[in-house]
């Protein structure tokens, strides 16, 4: 018992990522990044301020002037090309953690919390933090130059997975605490399924019919699935559960994103097939939830890292000081 | 100190994983005690105290390689709905009864909210009214918001009209305009015995715009 107590420890712990590998993150994370600051904001007060709003009085509405935004978008745009060089990352971050956290601030402070983007300015904050004490901590620790930034670059993937995880079980914990019969509860899902329906309905005054699906062929294979599903909840509200509850599980034991490679891996796939299945069935789209499943978790940065490295790239892994 | 107490503190101190260990025991005691953690209410004292009980302990918890996981969560759990942090309160309960809303112009039809404002959703226009009618319903000692007459939601859903007109984008303003006045309309929805009842939609309030 004792020995596989310890087996399973030993799985948490980072991966060792090459730093080809770590590139395709930072290259990905990046453009997760510039999409999650809009183009352009259009909210005038801060109804209800949140966060550094509500903490230190910080007025956010200056990210409505178009001016001020595009410049800002201008200096982001620069730290993004420093984030996905791996150079000066401890400036490159403090301006994307800015940006992510400003303008979420403004968009959260309207009277109406919204829950997309926080996992990215949280995943954003974990590096900064990362990278600056790494900065101050072992620019004089000795160590080789590449075998540094290989360390650090993987500390920081590894602190951003276990932010991920988090988030996961910071949902099932509140559905858990809220008032502790979630499970049991949720034969009154369908009636969020009909609120959500008619709410996404008069958006547009299109019938959810000729409403196209939210990830294309994606959408299209999963919608029986999330009809049939959807059709057995409104039809038999008690089976409701038998649904749910894998979902809330999924949600709880999401520490086993941080299990290792394989078993991470396997774990993001089926949590992006809970977002799609959800989208489908909701028109809930946690679209930044599945990218950075996608980028740090699938192996699509592995399988995208062995493609450029056949071509030429010369792999670092030997060269890390453990 | 006697030997008993002695022994045990050096095996709470050896034990792995005391932090989440702890976490776990907190989440057992206070299942279902939380009724308002899904509000925005202040946390009971002694829970942030347990919380910050697990910070400490997490201080101490050697070889636990997923520390940055446990003191994530712990702030997430206490600071809540404070960007960046959240607790993610999305349906996290459920109960027998919910409502959505929607935007009509002058001749009571149906407006496309998202196509008109280029951008605001019915969502947006509904977590704004919900928060004030909640406020209101505290206010009024009600126990439910479904108790809440159409009267004593309309300054809520007047609130809500005025601030997504107040946020859309100029060429948005001038198309409500020409609707005005707008009106905001609630629709009750219930589980009654094992079936979805949707009850008529309600007249909650109605602006004209430019508000005056």
């Amino acid at each position: 018992m004792k020995k596989q107590l310890f087996r399973l420890k030993a799985l948490f712990k980072p991966a060792e990522f090459s730093a080809c590998e770590l590139l395709v993150m930072r290259l990905l994370f990046a453009l997760v990044v510039w999409a999650v600051i809009p183009e352009r904001i259009d909210l005038f007060e801060q109804a209800a301020p949140v966060g550094m709003a509500k903490w230190f009085g910080l007025d956010f509405t200056f990210l409505s002037n178009p001016e001020i935004l595009t410049m800002l978008r201008g200096v982001l745009f620069a730290a993004l090309v420093l984030y996905c060089s791996g150079r000066l990352l401890f400036v490159a971050l403090p301006v994307m953690l800015f940006m992510t956290v400003s303008c979420g601030t403004l968009i959260n402070s309207q009277k109406a919390a919204t829950h997309s983007t926080q996992i990215i300015a949280l995943c954003v904050m974990v590096q900064c933090a990362w990278h600056l004490y790494a900065a101050f901590k072992h620019h004089r620790s000795g160590m080789p130059t590449a075998s540094r930034r290989l360390m650090e670059g993987r500390m920081a993937v590894w602190y951003t997975q276990q932010m991920i995880a988090t988030a996961y079980i910071v949902t099932a914990i509140t559905k858990w605490l809220a008032k502790g019969s979630w499970i049991a509860d949720s034969r009154f899902f369908p009636l969020q399924i009909v609120k959500s329906q008619r709410m996404d309905y008069y958006n547009s005054l299109q019938p959810q019919d000729q409403a196209s699906g939210s990830y294309g062929i994606i959408s299209d294979i999963l919608a029986p699935f999330a009809l049939w599903m959807e059709k057995t909840m409104m039809s038999y509200p008690g089976w409701a559960p038998v649904f749910l509850a894998p979902g809330f599980l999924v949600e709880l034991l999401a520490v086993l994103l941080l299990a290792g490679r394989k078993i991470g891996g396997a774990y993001a796939v089926i949590l992006i097939i809970f977002h799609l299945t959800i989208a489908e069935m909701m028109n809930l789209r946690f679209v930044y939830h599945i990218f950075v499943l996608g980028i740090f978790f699938s192996g699509m940065a592995f399988w995208l890292a062995r493609g450029i490295e056949a071509i030429k790239w010369p792999p670092r892994r030997n060269q890390a000081v453990e | 100190m006697p030997e008993n107490l002695k022994k045990s503190l050096q095996k709470i101190w050896t034990f792995p994983c005391k932090s989440p260990a702890f976490l776990l025991i907190v989440c057992l005691c206070y299942e279902g005690k939380l009724m308002m953690l899904t509000k925005t209410d202040p946390l009971p004292f002694h829970y942030l105290a347990l919380l910050f009980i697990a910070a400490v302990l997490l201080f101490f918890d050697r070889g636990l390689t997923i520390k940055a996981c446990v003191a994530l969560l712990i702030a997430n759990m206490a600071l809540r709905d404070n960007y960046p942090f959240s607790h993610y309160p999305m349906y996290a309960s459920f109960s027998d009864h919910t409502y959505y809303v929607f935007v009509a112009g002058k001749d009571d039809k149906p407006l496309p909210l998202e196509k008109m404002t280029k951008g605001i959703r019915t969502s947006k226009l509904k977590k704004p009214y919900n928060r004030d009618i909640d406020k209101k319903r505290k206010e009024l000692g009600k126990r439910r918001t479904r108790h809440l007459t159409a009267e004593e939601r309309r300054e809520a859903g007047e609130q809500a009209l005025a601030q997504v007109y107040r946020n859309c984008k100029p060429e948005a303003k001038a198309s409500l305009e020409k609707l005005a006045p707008i009106k905001l309309y609630h629709v009750d929805i219930y589980m009654v015995d094992g079936r979805v009842d949707e009850r008529p939609p309600q007249f909650i309030a109605e602006i004209d715009l430019p508000p005056k």
